[in-house]
C-alpha cells in the first residue's frame, strides 16, 4: 500500500511516495465522517479516498448503466468517472455538497461519452439480471400474468430510455429512477428550476410516445 | 382551466402530489383531472410510467470494480511521480527547492532505487547533442543492485558546480539516441549477441519499431562498456534531443484547450492529439533509442 505524501513548498504540492506494508486488501473502514475523508483525500490519503469513493461506486455504476444500456460500457464509464473524481478532487471547493459534485461529474462524463460515441441506439440491450426473474414476495397475491406484464413493461421502459437524447435521458434517470428532487437536479446539472421542470416534462413526453409506439408494434405482431 | 394548460403542468403535478402542495394552481389541476376523462387518462398514464421507472432495480457494481479502480489510481500515481514529477516542480521553484527535492530523492535513492537516479543526474551533465566518445574516464562505484554501475565523466567542461549544475541540467527534458556503428564483419559475428544484451535492458512498455530498441537512459553507459569489453566495438554515438521546448509548448496548448472547452468550444480532436503528444514525450523521458547501423 502506497501513501502519497504531499510536501507543501512554495505554494504547490510536491509528491513523494512512501511505502507502507499492507496486511489485507480489504477496504479499510476508517469511520471518519465524509468531510474528513474528502480532506484526507485531497491530501493524497489513498485509504481515505478508497473509502470515500466506495460509498458512491454503486450509485455511479447504476447511473452509467441506465445511461448506456450495457454493463461493459457502464463499467468503463463508471471507472472513468471515479478516476476523474480522484484527479479533480482538489478542485472541489465545498460550495456544493460532495455528493452533488459526484453526481455532477457522473452526469457530465456520461453525457459527453454518449455524444462522443453516438450511443443512441445500442445493438445489444442489457441482459436481464437474475433478480428480474425472481418473483417478488409482496406480489404473491398477483397473478403470474400481471407479474410478467410488469416485467415486460420495465424492459420496454429501459429500452425507450436509452433511445432518448442524452440530456433528456439524464433527467429521467436522476428524477424517476434515482429519486432526486427538482432542487438537487438543478444543482447537479447546473440548470435553473424552470429548465429542470420543462426538460423533465419534455423527457417524459418523449418517453411516453416511444412506449406507445412500442406497444403498437407489439400489438401489430400479435 | 383548459386541457392544454393542465397537460403542460401534468409532469410537475405528478411530482408535487407527494408533497401535497397547496398552491392554488395545483388545486385547479386536481379539480380539472377529476372532471376531465382524457386528462385523467393522461395523468394515470404518466403516473404509471413514473412508477415503472421507480421499479427499475438497482444493480450491484461488479465485484472487481473497486479493486480495479484502486489499482488504476495507484498506477496513475507512480506514472506521475517518475522523473517528470521532480523535473516539472524543480523547474518552477528554482534551484533551492530542487536541491531539497533532489537531496531527498537521492537519499531515498541510495536506499531503494540504487544507482538509477544518480546516474540520470550524471547523464544530464553531458553536453547536449555532443557525441560521447569511448575515451571518457570511467570510475566504478559499489553497486547496490545487481548489474548497475555508475560512471562519471571527468572531462565534461560543463561540470563546475557539481550539484547545482546537475540540477540545472536536470531541468532539461531530453531523450537520447544511441547509434551503434559496426562493420559488416562485426555485424555478421556479433549481431545476435549485441541484440541479446540490448534486449536485457529493454523497456517493454514502449511501442517497438523494427531494428530500434528502447532502453533506459541509465543503461547507456553499461551498454557502451559491454560493447567495448565483449566485442571491442567503440564506434558508438550518443546524442541527446532536447524536448523541453516542445513539451512546454504542448503544456501551454493544453491549458489553452481547457479554457476553450470551458467556453463551450469543441476541442475533442485537438485535445486527443495534444494528449497523445504529451504522453509520447513523457514516455520517452529517461529512455534511449538504440539503433545498430552497418557502416
Amino acid at each position: 500500500m502506497k501513501r502519497i505524501c504531499n510536501l507543501f513548498l512554495g505554494g504547490e504540492y510536491i509528491h513523494l511516495i512512501e511505502y507502507i506494508p499492507i496486511e489485507s486488501s480489504e477496504v479499510m473502514k476508517l469511520d471518519y465522517p465524509e468531510r474528513e475523508l474528502v480532506n484526507k483525500s485531497k491530501n493524497g490519503d489513498m485509504d481515505a479516498f478508497s473509502e470515500l469513493i466506495s460509498s458512491y461506486e454503486k450509485k455511479i455504476y447504476n447511473i452509467a448503466l441506465r445511461m448506456i444500456g450495457n454493463r461493459e460500457d457502464a463499467y468503463d464509464m463508471a471507472q472513468e468517472v471515479c478516476i476523474k473524481i480522484y484527479k479533480n478532487i482538489n478542485s472541489f471547493k465545498g460550495d456544493s455538497s460532495f455528493s452533488t459534485w459526484v453526481y455532477r461529474i457522473t452526469s457530465n462524463v456520461c453525457i459527453d461519452e454518449i455524444r462522443k460515441k453516438k450511443y443512441a441506439m445500442p445493438l445489444t440491450m442489457v441482459n436481464d439480471s437474475a433478480k428480474e426473474f425472481e418473483i417478488p414476495i409482496e406480489s404473491h397475491n398477483s397473478l403470474p400474468e400481471d407479474i410478467i406484464e410488469r416485467k415486460e413493461k420495465i424492459k420496454d421502459i429501459k429500452k425507450c430510455i436509452i433511445e432518448l437524447p442524452p440530456e433528456y435521458r439524464i433527467m429521467i434517470i436522476l428524477r424517476d429512477i434515482r429519486g432526486h428532487s427538482y432542487e438537487e437536479i438543478s444543482n447537479i446539472l447546473n440548470l435553473n428550476m424552470g429548465t429542470v421542470k420543462s426538460r423533465l416534462s419534455r423527457a417524459r413526453a418523449i418517453l411516453k410516445d416511444k412506449l406507445k409506439n412500442m406497444e403498437q408494434i407489439r400489438n401489430q405482431i400479435v | 382551466m383548459e386541457c392544454s394548460e393542465v397537460l403542460e403542468l401534468l409532469s410537475e403535478y405528478v411530482d408535487n402530489e407527494r408533497y401535497k402542495n397547496n398552491d392554488d394552481i395545483y388545486i385547479e389541476v386536481e379539480k380539472h383531472i377529476n372532471e376531465c376523462h382524457s386528462c385523467k387518462a393522461e395523468y394515470e398514464l404518466l403516473k404509471s410510467i413514473v412508477k415503472s421507472c421507480e421499479n427499475i432495480e438497482e444493480e450491484d457494481a461488479p465485484k472487481d470494480f473497486h479493486d480495479d479502480l484502486i489499482n488504476r489510481l495507484e498506477k496513475e500515481n507512480t506514472k506521475a511521480n517518475r522523473s517528470i514529477g521532480f523535473l516539472k516542480y524543480s523547474k518552477k521553484y528554482g534551484i533551492a527547492i530542487s536541491a531539497a527535492v533532489i537531496t531527498i530523492a537521492v537519499s531515498i535513492g541510495v536506499g531503494m532505487l540504487g544507482g538509477n537516479k544518480k546516474a540520470k543526474l550524471d547523464m544530464a551533465n553531458i553536453k547536449e547533442n555532443a557525441a560521447v566518445s569511448q575515451d571518457k574516464k570511467v570510475s566504478e562505484e559499489n553497486a547496490t543492485s545487481s548489474d548497475k554501475q555508475m560512471f562519471t565523466s571527468g572531462e565534461n567542461p560543463k561540470e563546475k558546480g557539481g550539484l547545482s549544475t546537475a540540477m540545472k541540467d536536470a531541468e532539461k527534458i531530453n531523450t537520447a539516441e544511441v547509434n551503434i556503428n559496426i562493420t559488416k564483419s562485426e555485424y555478421k559475428k556479433y549481431y545476435k549477441d549485441i541484440v541479446e544484451i540490448i534486449r536485457e535492458m529493454e523497456v517493454k512498455t514502449q511501442a517497438q519499431q523494427a531494428d530500434t530498441y528502447i532502453i533506459e537512459e541509465s543503461n547507456i553507459d553499461i551498454l557502451i562498456k559491454k560493447l567495448k569489453d565483449n566485442f571491442n566495438i567503440e564506434d558508438v554515438n550518443v546524442s541527446y534531443i532536447n524536448l523541453e521546448d516542445k513539451y512546454r509548448e504542448l503544456l501551454s496548448e493544453r491549458e489553452k484547450l481547457n479554457k476553450e472547452k470551458e467556453d463551450g468550444i469543441n476541442i475533442d480532436k485537438k485535445a486527443e492529439v495534444n494528449q497523445k503528444s504529451i504522453e509520447d514525450i513523457e514516455k520517452s523521458i529517461g529512455c534511449a533509442k538504440v539503433k545498430i547501423n552497418k557502416k
